[in-house]
């Protein structure tokens, strides 16, 4: 009888000398005496060299055997004694097998565990979004500099040169003349062709020559050129992360990048915390991230809901007119979740359902603004149809957060009960005085005929 | 039917049997308005603690759109804190502060849930009680959207609470046979 025995370096052989004690176990000499060849050596070549034809192999798990017996042909066996034979090998692995001792058996070990953990919680290490939530946040930071800078250097040079804000209106475009500018006394004999058109040039030169502001001092306009350098420097800086940013959104989240872009769909992920969050959100709940300071406003004192938060940014949200914008945006919404749900669920790069579903949508916004005239009645009935969704959804948010007002109504109606039943008395008491002005009335009429 | 295209994602998987009794039941849950359509609906449902067990179609494609469903039933947790007083309560207390220092999960007869019990740093503690919500994949969408009442295939539904319907006994069999799929 032979012995498979599973190890985390690999796998072991053992030959059962005296199978009626099951004992006195010995080496096969199939000890793994390199890594490479063990390395390169499967289980199926392993056990074909190994096994002789009629010999019976005692494996640690049947489903594996009933395996080994449907492809090579080997007849195997696991039961209980086989169990005990193995934690008897188990327990002196490192004096049956020569050249392998606990220093080397642990690391490895630690490595196959790491990788079957892995694989169980279906983890993927380059799945992680933290990076996208970091480089979101760096992005904001960047346009925020980038403003403060470009105004500073407006600020500076306009003092100098105030007619060049509205020449060049771009402010990296600004930067780049001011820095190869620097006087405007320069401005004539300068070539800015690789910088601006040639009309634009034309008018720059003339306006150079009829300025009428102070004079700039050689310090000062050292400092300004700093500062350009600086705003070009942000601005490139700002470019690489945006490249980055769409290589990494395309590699974790393929779908929802093609559905709403990759800044949207970024600041999707990084307003949840990780993909894994945003896909277990309704998308009524993606319709409105974003906007939760204005929909708890609107809950409060029960005005309109918002239409969009993060979402309104979405290429096909920011195309659509101001009266679609709404529609849109919930079906992006919808679309955008189940894109989500792939992205986070399937383990592959495929975009397709994206692609897909973005079509769809485009279609969908040019039957919506592109009205015909015989189409009309099928798109009042569609206007309706949104409509009564929209007071759908838009009431669900309000069951939640109406259940203290339905309390507080409940005590008012309880209050208003004895309003009623004063109404009623007064009512009994008006019948009341009637009947007593009959009676009155009654024993007048009979006094006179007496 | 066949079985041999199904998603192996699709797990716990409902033989025959099993799915012609949920769609029963689902019908019959629609008939009582205990029964929300959609995948949607059906997330807001586990979010809101109302749900009752999760119905998904195995043949979804593709079926990642409705793998959140059973990470939000297998995620729900109830908390509450317990106050401390010279009655039952105490007793209790007691018995779950002994079985949170040696380390095990408490299962009390008088809860029939699984307990945990946190001991937080000011001297008050928090009581978990864990009770997942059972969730089953039925082999056709079409079915299910016939079972709810709808023209449209559905590719998951969830049957909600109510304490005082006439299906209560019928949901609490069929959730344990869901949960013997699991074994």
């Amino acid at each position: 009888m032979l012995v498979l025995f599973e190890t985390s370096g690999g796998f072991a052989l053992f030959k059962v000398l005296d199978e009626g004690k099951l004992s006195n176990v010995e080496d096969l000499g199939t000890e793994f005496y390199s890594a490479e060849s063990a390395r390169r050596m499967g289980l199926h070549k392993f056990l074909k060299n190994n096994c002789d034809d009629g010999e019976i192999l005692a494996v640690a798990d049947p489903k594996l055997g009933d395996i080994i017996t449907e492809k090579l042909d080997i007849e195997c066996v696991h039961n209980d004694a086989v169990m005990e034979l193995l934690r008897g090998v188990r327990s002196q692995l490192t004096e049956l097998l020569s050249g392998l001792d606990d220093n080397d058996l642990a690391p490895v070990s630690l490595e196959l565990s790491h990788i079957l953990a892995r694989y169980k919680l279906k983890i993927t290490s380059d799945k992680v979004e933290t990076m996208i939530i970091l480089s979101i946040s760096l992005l904001d930071d960047l346009d925020k500099e980038l403003n403060t800078y470009t105004t500073s250097v407006c600020e500076l040079y306009g003092l100098h040169f105030p007619e060049l804000a509205n020449i060049v209106q771009d402010n990296i475009l600004y930067a780049k003349v001011v820095k190869l500018m620097g006087n405007r006394i320069n401005a004539a004999t300068l070539d800015f062709s690789e910088i601006l058109a040639d009309e634009v040039e034309a008018e720059l030169k003339e306006a150079s020559m009829v300025s009428t502001r102070t004079e700039v001092s050689d310090l000062d306009l050292m400092h300004i050129q700093e500062l350009c350098d600086q705003v070009l420097s942000i601005a490139e800086d700002k470019t690489l992360l945006c490249d980055d940013l769409k290589n990494k959104m395309n590699k974790i989240a393929p779908n929802l990048t093609a559905l709403v872009g990759e800044l949207v769909g970024a600041r999707l992920i990084s307003h949840c915390g990780s993909l894994w969050n945003l896909s277990k959100l309704p998308w009524s709940t993606i319709q409105i991230l974003g906007a939760e300071k204005t929909l708890y406003k609107a809950l409060k004192t029960k005005q309109a809901t918002p239409k969009y938060g993060l979402i309104y940014h979405a290429p096909l949200v920011r195309q659509a007119a101001p009266e679609n914008k709404g529609k849109i945006a919930r079906s992006l919404a919808a679309k955008s979740a189940l894109a989500i749900r792939c992205d986070a669920f399937g383990n592959g790069q495929d975009n397709t359902m994206g692609v897909e579903s973005r079509l769809k949508l485009e279609a969908r916004l040019r039957n919506l603004e592109g009205g015909d005239l015989g189409a009309c009645e099928e798109e009042e009935e569609v206007n309706d149809k949104d409509t009564k969704k929209e007071a759908d959804d838009e009431e669900e948010p309000k069951t939640e957060e109406c259940s203290k007002k339905r309390k507080k109504e409940a005590e008012l109606e309880t209050v208003e009960d004895p309003a009623k039943k004063s109404k009623q008395e007064g009512v009994t008491g008006l019948l009341l005085l009637m009947l007593l002005i009959s009676l009155i009335y009654f024993f007048s009429v009979n006094q006179l005929l007496w | 039917m066949t079985v041999e295209g199904v998603n192996p994602k699709a797990y716990p998987l409902a033989d025959s049997q099993l799915s012609i009794t949920i769609l029963d039941l689902v019908q019959q849950a629609t008939n009582y308005k205990q029964l929300k359509k959609g995948a949607n609906e059906a997330t807001k449902t586990l979010n809101r603690g109302i749900s009752e067990f999760i119905v998904m179609a195995a043949d979804t494609e593709p079926l990642e759109i409705l793998l959140h469903l059973p990470l939000l039933a297998e995620d729900k947790v109830f908390e509450f804190l317990l106050i401390v007083s010279l009655s039952y309560e105490s007793q209790l207390v007691v018995s779950l502060a002994l079985a949170s220092f040696t380390g095990f999960t408490w299962v009390s007869s008088s809860y029939d849930k699984k307990i945990r019990l946190y001991w937080l740093l000011d001297s008050s503690f928090e009581i978990v009680i864990v009770d997942n919500v059972p969730y089953v994949f039925v082999p056709s969408k079409q079915a299910l959207g016939r079972a709810c009442d709808v023209t449209r295939p559905v590719i998951a539904c969830s049957v909600t609470s109510n304490e005082a319907s006439q299906l209560k006994s019928q949901i609490q069999h069929l959730k344990d046979a869901i949960e013997k799929l699991l074994i």
